[in-house]
């Protein structure tokens, strides 16, 4: 004890001590500076001189204060220890906390003091590579690792791991004592092994170091977090409803992520809740899934986003979903037409003085709107359900469009001669036309809209075209189109979806009708010119044949002499502009207007050509034989007799029998009406229904070109191609336009090998090769 | 503000900005919750050399920390006013040097040695011996054989 260092280190050490004791007391500057001065004095040697030669300055002094240091403070902490004896459950915890507490807290201080000492000696020491060797706060860390720690680990995660399971069964238990340990374990970070990591046998060998707190907390943690929830859940699972169930694993869920906030680690998160999740959704997965469909029928939006919210931890959980989720809706797209088809329209569509009766029991008449309506209110429906309870999740997504393209192309009504696209285009038609009651003005763009909405799930888009189109050129050439403006924004939509080519025609047709105004002009022009004179006003339009779906007049006709001038002369100009033009008369699309005077009251009569040509002859007699009109209007039977009908229907015509036996039409002098402009210009049915039926077949022809037309095209790139690839080809091209029959394919190929513009490879039975 | 006693027990208030130079004041204050009213006694500084620190901390309170520096360092002196600073007689330049030191502020710790080397540069052993006051403890034969063995550092 005569060294000098040891009356040092034992004034020191005392201080030490009694400043560890009484940490909440503190130190005061004066203790505070005596102390590091001590330090500082130690180990610069001041008791010698400075430069006193004798001393190696190139050693430096303080090995012994580090030793003399970890010896004091590994004694005290055994002490810890060994009175923690005393003590069991949360109060061993609450011994545990508070000397940690005490002991870091005045660590803190202490490193601080011997600054001098981790600045020089101990900074030498592990620059030369002594990895044994700490300043003085982590020396300090490891000593309480050794010494307190590994001898109460197993002790302390027992108290932990039953206070958080109190927790969980709903107790209040004290949530800063369970942090503060749990924050040593986290503090007193990584462990390093020798190679044969002889202390522990819960760690592999050949570990070099590990996290305290992973190890001797984590680990055992989320252990006993899986079996409490293996048995919790199995318990309330077989006691509640499924619903409730996912009700309580939410709650579950979002109480474990709170635990974390709480007193655990970040890092634990991910682990923790992926234990968790397991446990509580993967183990119960199969009765959640089933209880889908269930919650499907009773619209139960929000515990469809629970189960949503649950399962999308679980990876492809959702795929059994989606299939459920597609069938399901498309049940219901089929269960919904299904409704329209059984009640069909009641209504006639105007209000001629001919309409039929009939109409409503037609098959045709399912009605388009209706249709149109009850796809977009499934549709809307699952949409919202998507996005309020599925977060938009694009599988759903995707099952919906499947099984809207599923029930739209394929339902009860679509089984019937009239098919979706034909009813789109229906409905497309009754709102672009001036008379639509259907909708405001305002309204139409939506609603056209929602008709591209479900015209993107058609699948055969060429017999739309030919339904739109067929009634685009009635809507044009009769002059009933509500607006151009609506017109364009609906073909504009169109040529988004399929190309320019698809509404290429469409187009060309509004381009005659503007052409064919200013024609009408010129005419005018011509004849003010040319001085003739006519007694009727007239207008006409001019349209290129390819692109209208038009067709000549089935029956010849003779015009009347009073329209024979004004055409004569109309065709004069316009071989004179267009020399070599082919003019095709339709007369049976021409209508005019009559003014009577035979009547009480004037009327006019809104008539087709046809009837004009009659009527006119009665300008000469009263009563005329059917075969006497033949000859007159050269009009063939079946023609005369619908028009002839009209006007019995009306009560213009009283038809009577000649002594003969022959159909015999008389004026009616007694004919009224109750307005002054009469119309009896209505298509006849059957002429329409006609016209429909033609459109049908006329879709196939054009389909066999089109398959044709891709034969060749994909024939021409390949040179040589097998034929189920070259199916495939056929019908990927195709796609967007109508989903071709293998049948078609097949006979279409054996046409063209037919003609010679494809061959069978030779030896290769299902080759085909270019025929250039 | 923080008060500091010297050794030879003056007392001297400073800012807290001035004082954090020294990390020895700063972990202490920071560590202690004692008075400001209560002076730091400073056992190991005299009242002139606590005056040149002072001196020293307070003008550079506000520079920006310093990245640390790559590479060799240099002896020499960039800053003007820190030159003039140093210009202070032998005696005073070594008790600076062990205050900086025990206050451990790095620069002013940095600035010391560098003036002191500045002061070595250039000179004969001769020359060292007599600056610093050092007697020659060697024997010649000792002398002639170190004079050999470091012959490589006299040739130019």
């Amino acid at each position: 004890m005569d060294d000098p260092f040891y009356s040092l280190w034992n004034g020191l050490r005392e201080n030490i001590e009694h400043f560890m004791d009484h940490v909440d007391q503190g130190i005061n500057y004066q203790k505070y500076m005596k102390l590091y001065t001590d330090v500082y004095n130690y180990c610069t040697g001041a008791t010698q001189s400075f430069f006193d030669s004798k001393r190696d300055t190139t050693q430096l002094i303080g090995g012994k204060m580090y030793n003399e240091l970890k010896s004091f403070l590994e004694r005290r902490l055994e002490g810890v220890y060994d009175n923690s004896k005393q003590h069991s459950d949360e109060n061993l915890l609450k011994y545990y906390s508070d000397q940690w507490k005490d002991y870091t807290v005045a660590m803190r201080t202490i490193n601080h003091i011997f600054e001098y000492l981790n600045r020089n000696w101990i900074k030498r020491e592990v620059s030369e590579g002594r990895t044994y060797i700490y300043d003085v706060y982590n020396l300090s860390l490891i000593i309480w690792k050794e010494k307190v720690f590994f001898n109460m680990k197993d002790l302390l995660i027992k108290c932990l791991l039953r206070l958080i399971e109190k927790q969980r069964h709903g107790e209040q238990i004290p949530e800063d004592l369970v942090k503060n340990v749990i924050d040593s374990y986290t503090l007193l970070g990584e462990e390093k092994l020798d190679d044969n990591n002889s202390r522990n046998v819960d760690i592999p060998k050949g570990v070099s170091s590990f996290k305290i707190y992973e190890v001797y907390f984590e680990k055992l943690f989320i252990k006993a977090t899986e079996e409490f929830y293996l048995y919790e859940s199995q318990k309330f699972i077989n006691e509640n409803s499924i619903v409730d169930y996912m009700k309580k694993a939410k709650a579950r869920l979002e109480e474990e992520n709170q635990r974390v906030d709480k007193y655990l680690n970040e890092s634990s998160r991910i682990p923790l809740l992926k234990a968790c999740k397991d446990v509580l959704i993967k183990n119960h997965l199969e009765p959640i899934q089933d209880e889908f469909t269930e919650l499907l029928q009773q619209d139960r939006v929000e515990d469809l986003e629970l189960l949503y919210y649950l399962l999308k931890y679980i990876p492809n959980s959702f795929d059994p979903l989606c299939t459920k989720f597609e069938e399901y809706v498309k049940q219901q797209g089929l269960a919904s037409i299904e409704k329209v088809a059984q009640n069909p329209v009641s209504k006639s569509g105007s209000s001629t003085p001919v309409s039929s009766r009939k109409e409503a029991r037609e098959k045709e008449s399912v009605n388009p709107q209706a249709y149109a309506e009850a796809i977009l209110a499934v549709r809307k429906k699952y949409i919202k359900l998507i996005q309020n309870s599925f977060s938009n999740d694009s599988k759903f997504v995707a099952s919906m469009d499947k099984a809207c393209t599923e029930f739209i192309n394929k339902n009860k009504i679509c089984n019937q001669k009239v098919k979706s696209p034909e009813l789109l285009a229906r409905y497309c038609d009754a709102l672009l036309k001036k008379s639509n009651k259907i909708a405001e003005s305002s309204e139409i763009e939506e609603r056209l809209k929602d008709i591209i909405t479900i015209f993107q799930y058609i699948e055969d888009k060429d017999v739309f075209q030919k339904f739109y189109t067929k009634m685009l050129a009635k809507r044009l050439v009769v002059g009933t189109s509500a607006s151009e403006d609506l017109e364009e924004s609906m073909i504009s939509k169109l040529k988004e979806i399929c190309g320019s080519e698809y509404t290429l025609k469409l187009q060309k047709m509004f381009q005659d009708i503007n052409v064919s105004k200013t024609l009408n002009d010129d005419y005018n022009n011509f004849k003010r010119e040319n001085d003739i004179s006519s007694a009727q006003d007239f207008y006409i339009m001019v349209l290129s044949t390819n692109c209208w779906p038009l067709h000549p007049p089935t029956s010849p006709f003779t015009v009347p002499p009073e329209l024979e001038k004004q055409i004569n002369s109309f065709q004069v100009f316009y071989q004179k502009n267009h020399n070599g033009r082919k003019l095709t008369w339709l007369f049976h699309l021409c209508k005019g207007e009559l003014k009577t005077r035979f009547y009480d009251k004037s009327y006019i009569f809104q008539v087709t050509i046809y009837q004009m040509a009659i009527l006119l002859s009665y300008n000469k007699a009263d009563s005329y034989t059917l075969s006497e009109l033949e000859d007159q209007t050269g009009l063939n039977k079946e023609v005369i007799l619908g028009q002839l009908n009209i006007l019995c229907k009306a009560k213009v015509f009283l038809l009577k029998s000649s002594s003969s036996g022959e159909k015999t039409y008389v004026y009616n002098p007694n004919f009224k009406f109750k307005k002054i402009r009469v119309p009896l210009n209505a298509t006849v049915r059957s002429e329409q229904q006609a016209e429909n039926e033609e459109t049908r077949k006329a879709i196939e022809n054009d389909r066999s070109f089109l398959i044709q037309a891709a034969i060749v095209r994909i024939m021409k790139t390949r040179k040589t191609l097998k034929h189920v690839a070259l199916m495939d080809e056929v019908i990927s091209q195709l796609k967007n336009r109508f989903k071709p029959r293998v049948s078609d394919i097949k006979k279409n190929i054996d046409y063209l090998l037919d003609k010679e513009y494809i061959e069978r490879k030779e030896g290769e039975k299902d080759t085909y090769n270019y025929l250039a | 503000m923080v008060k500091l006693t010297s050794s030879d027990g003056q007392e001297f208030t400073i800012s807290k900005e001035v004082a954090y130079q020294s990390v020895l004041l700063k972990n202490m204050i920071e560590d202690v919750l004692d008075s400001e009213e209560n002076p730091i006694p400073l056992p190991n500084v005299s009242g002139p050399i606590l005056v040149k620190v002072i001196e020293y901390a307070t003008h550079h309170k506000d520079d920006p920390v310093k990245p640390p520096v790559d590479g060799p360092r240099t002896s020499e002196i960039v800053d003007e006013w820190d030159k003039e600073f140093m210009n202070i007689d032998q005696g005073s330049l070594y008790e600076l040097i062990l205050a900086a030191n025990y206050l451990d502020i790095k620069d002013l710790l940095d600035l010391g040695c560098k003036t002191v080397a500045n002061m070595i540069k250039g000179k004969k052993v001769e020359e060292l011996r007599k600056l610093f006051n050092i007697q020659n403890d060697f024997t010649p034969e000792e002398e002639e054989q170190i004079k050999k063995e470091n012959a490589w550092c006299e040739e130019h």
